[in-house]
């Protein structure tokens, strides 16, 4: 244990080093360390509200302020199905269920094994194919709740 | 700065460049409704009830942050601001719970208040009924976030005032919410101090303090009134809520003074709790194991008896609490010192007192100031905390220390015996191992700035060779004190905070105070030394009762007289001495008391919401403590059981001398006159 958080203040100091003193830095910071480290854990924020002396309070307000920050693990693939309008007409409801249901977790959430993160967005640009579920960078059309099975088990 | 004319509501109103549009109404008696807004904290136009209309501009603008210039014409109060201002209101009260037969601040609430005074009779749009947490973690302080406006007056306290910075905001728009540390709950916190300033500041129902809802609504309560807290040395002001003859509830004042007007935890909580403990209501007399009830009268000739023989035969000693008002310690000297020409009189905590006057005698003589106003500590630009833990000894300092660093950039260097207090936030941690390498390291610090300051330059050599030297006799590293050195000599305006435990050792005292001398730390009151001692009025002992030599415990008395406001433990050796003696005296207003075990007679004494007088406080300032609540009962006041004493012993003391703590430490000189003194001249 202590050696793994003295890994984590190594690693916190390297990010931190170029920023030190300067304005307006948190944000690439938390960048940053969510490109090392996944999402933004705790002791992270520990570390470095105390190498950068701004209190942790305030860390964790802009963490949850910004869509893009995370301070829960996400999985290695993110799952993003989507719920807008032409969706929703065509049935991503249906597919959201399944999904939940094969994975055992719900919306916004990460399965135990880190495999899978869970989320429902606003229209993906795509209506023509609808319903639609993004996988990582890929994106599947015209999705029956049968069909879906078969796609994530292509991801390990 | 520039004067600057305004025309508001069709009057003239003066006020200064860079004023904002509502400083200037307010200063000229205009009335702008605020939710968002606290004078002391930074304006964050949250809110939008402050929103004026201005001239040939064609937005409304919020008065809290909009710069007022000159010849500008506003109106506060059109129809169209009135309907914005109450569409506003109705959108935080659709938003959240505001359902005010089920608040316990109803009556007691600005937001409330708000409404009603804009005729807002209805809401216009949908409630939204979303489900926040009721944050019940906490055994004081509750956090009802359906309840809350997000005015973020909380957070700017916490981080402006209180320096912890616990609180911010987390998420956004309808699901933002206040938020602990890293997504605690306020109970789980790891930085809040507990000090309650944070429910004091907000206007909802919100955050509240369990322990004084429902105790009555502060415009409810019979009298308010302005006194002083006496548990620690910084004597910080306070007001206290009174109904139907108890205290309801103790508040700071206004965060808009120079000190913040914050109240710690002790002074929050220690005060108003102290009103419910169980008195002494009666004179009691002790028989064997316990204690049976007796009249004044009966009570004051057995202790007038005792105390007489033990006067005769030189046995007697009187030791009385440093939280006296000036008033009450000059009744003791003018009836045991002058009246009966006792020499055994002294003060709780003796040594430390002694110490203290000893280390800054010298500084005293030449005419100084040796101390500043602890609120300085918001000036300086590096904060050198000398042994002191102020979260315990004095949490305003705590707060002045934080905020000074966090907000004002201050650096922070830590010289003592152990780890700063303020781990996160340090910035040079010089940890020495005895208290002899610590003195030691002061001293030669004070060197090396005083050659370098003279030498006017090139720090290489000099610094080199004698940081070596000093790191040597410190038992600390090189590169440490030439840290050390680079945030002192770095410094214009450096300040020392110097711990109680420190004030024992005379020479560690003058130590500190030449270095502050070396390193140029003058405010324009004082020397920038920030001592902690020990208790609301420990200056005020210092040339009233505190003995030259101590006496304590070198001989077995026959009799003690001892007075405690029974607000504090009071220390160990003077427990022990005072359980040493043959018949003891204890004047105390509380039965839970180490002391009460001790006494041969009890004699009720007047609690601090009972009594009157002046405290005279590190800030700089006599600060008046006030009756709050009259005395019950057969309590009488200090002044009139003397008087029957005196009488007993056949004494008429002189009427007392006018308080004298005002000028013992009177700066005559500019505090930058002051000269470095040799140790020796305090060492023994
Ligand atoms: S916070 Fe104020 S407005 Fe809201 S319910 Fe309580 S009393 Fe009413
Ligand atoms: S009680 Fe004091 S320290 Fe704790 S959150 Fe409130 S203001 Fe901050
Ligand atoms: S808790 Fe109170 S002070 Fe804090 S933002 Fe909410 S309403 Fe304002
Ligand atoms: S609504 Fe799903 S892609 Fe547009
Ligand atoms: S008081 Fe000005 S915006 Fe809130």
């Amino acid at each position: 244990m202590t050696i793994q958080a003295s890994e984590v203040e190594e690693k916190i100091r390297e990010i931190v080093k170029p920023w030190k003193g300067k304005q307006g830095s948190l944000i690439p910071i938390l960048q940053a360390i969510q490109h090392d480290f996944g999402y933004l854990q705790e002791d992270a924020i520990e570390i470095l509200s105390r190498e950068i002396g701004i209190p942790t309070a305030e860390i964790y307000g802009v963490g949850t302020f910004y869509a893009q920050f995370h301070l829960k693990p996400r999985g290695r693939h993110i799952i993003r199905i989507c719920r807008g309008t032409a969706c929703h007409v065509r049935g991503s409801l249906k597919i959201l269920e399944k999904v939940m249901d094969i994975l055992k977790i719900s919306e916004n959430e990460t399965t135990e094994d880190l495999r899978f993160t869970l989320e429902p967005v606003a229209c993906l640009g795509a209506c023509g194919l609808a319903p639609v579920v993004m996988v990582n960078d890929v994106t599947y059309g015209r999705l029956t709740p049968d069909s879906i099975q078969p796609i994530l088990e292509n991801y390990k | 700065m520039k004067d600057i004319t305004l025309n508001i509501d069709g009057k003239i109103c003066k006020g200064t460049e860079g004023d904002t549009i509502l400083e200037v109404a307010r200063s000229n008696d205009v009335y702008i409704p605020t939710l968002c807004f606290l004078e002391g904290l930074t304006p964050i136009g949250s809110c939008r009830m402050c929103v004026v209309e201005v001239e040939n501009n064609p937005k409304m603008m919020t008065a809290c942050t909009t710069p007022a210039q000159d010849g500008m014409v506003v109106s506060t109060g059109t129809e169209k601001l009135r309907d914005y201002r109450r569409q506003m209101l109705e959108l935080i009260f659709a938003g959240r719970n505001h359902f005010c037969m089920y608040c316990s601040q109803s009556g007691d609430c600005e937001l409330q208040d708000m409404a009603i005074a804009h005729g807002m009779d209805r809401v216009r749009y949908p409630y939204l009924y979303a489900d926040f947490e009721n944050d019940a973690t906490h055994r004081d302080i509750q956090i009802d976030h359906n309840r809350c406006i997000l005015c973020l007056r909380c957070i700017r306290v916490c981080a402006e005032k209180v320096g912890t910075h616990t609180l911010d905001l987390q998420k956004r728009g309808w699901n933002a919410t206040i938020v602990t540390d890293l997504g605690r709950k306020l109970g789980e916190s790891s930085t809040c101090t507990t000090c309650g300033a944070c429910a004091q500041v907000c206007p909802t129902g919100t955050i509240t303090l369990r322990e004084f809802a429902y105790r009555g609504r502060r415009k409810d309560c019979d009298s308010v009134v302005e006194s002083v807290c006496p548990l620690c040395s910084v004597g910080c002001r306070i007001k206290a809520y009174v109904r139907t003859g108890s205290i309801a509830r103790v508040e700071g004042t206004a965060v808009n003074e120079p000190d913040g007007g914050q109240l710690c935890q002790k002074g929050r909580w220690t005060l108003p709790r102290s009103a419910e403990r169980e008195r002494i209501s009666v004179p009691m007399i002790r028989e064997g194991s316990h204690y049976r009830e007796a009249t004044w009268e009966e009570a004051l000739d057995l202790v007038a008896k005792q105390f007489r023989k033990a006067h005769e035969a030189d046995s007697d000693g009187v030791l009385v609490s440093s939280l006296c008002t000036d008033e009450e310690l000059g009744l003791f000297v003018s009836l045991f010192k002058d009246g009966l020409g006792m020499e055994r009189i002294d003060t709780f905590d003796g040594d430390v007192l002694r110490g203290f006057v000893k280390g800054f005698e010298p500084f005293r003589k030449q005419g100084v100031r040796p101390f500043t106003a602890a609120h300085k500590i918001l000036d300086s630009d590096c904060i050198v905390n000398l042994s002191a833990d102020p979260d315990e000894e004095a949490p305003v300092i705590a707060s002045y220390i934080r905020v000074g660093v966090l907000r004002n950039g201050a650096s922070l260097v830590n010289i003592s015996c152990s780890p700063s207090p303020f781990r996160d936030i340090t910035d040079v941690d010089a940890v020495t191992k005895t208290p002899a390498e610590n003195i030691r390291l002061i001293e030669g610090l004070a060197g090396m700035v005083e050659a370098l300051k003279a030498t006017g330059g090139d720090p290489e050599k000099t610094v080199q060779v004698t940081a070596a030297e000093v790191a040597e006799k410190a038992g600390l590293t090189e590169e440490m004190v030439v840290k050390i050195l680079g945030s002192l000599m770095d410094s214009k305006k450096p300040v020392f905070v110097l711990g109680g435990c420190l004030s024992r050792d005379p020479a560690t005292v003058a130590a500190s105070v030449n270095l502050a001398i070396a390193c140029g730390a003058f405010f324009d009151d004082g020397i920038g030394m920030v001592p902690l001692v020990v208790s609301g009025n420990s200056l005020g002992t210092i040339n009233t009762v505190l003995a030259d030599e101590p006496w304590l415990g070198k001989k077995k008395l026959d009799f003690m007289y001892v007075y405690s406001t029974g607000l504090v433990p009071e220390d160990e050796a003077s427990l022990s001495a005072i359980s040493g003696s043959r018949f003891v005296v204890v004047q105390c207003p509380f039965w839970a008391h180490p002391l009460v075990n001790l006494a041969d007679v009890l004699l009720p004494a007047p609690a601090w919401f009972e009594r009157s007088g002046h405290y005279c406080t590190i800030e700089g300032e006599r600060r008046r403590l006030s009756v709050v609540i009259p005395p019950k009962g057969e309590v009488r006041g200090l002044a009139s059981v003397l008087k029957d004493l005196s009488k007993d012993l056949g004494v008429t003391p002189e009427k007392p001398k006018e308080a004298p703590c005002g000028n013992l430490f009177a700066s005559e000189k500019p505090p930058a006159a002051a000269r470095m003194v040799s140790l020796e001249e305090v060492r023994d």
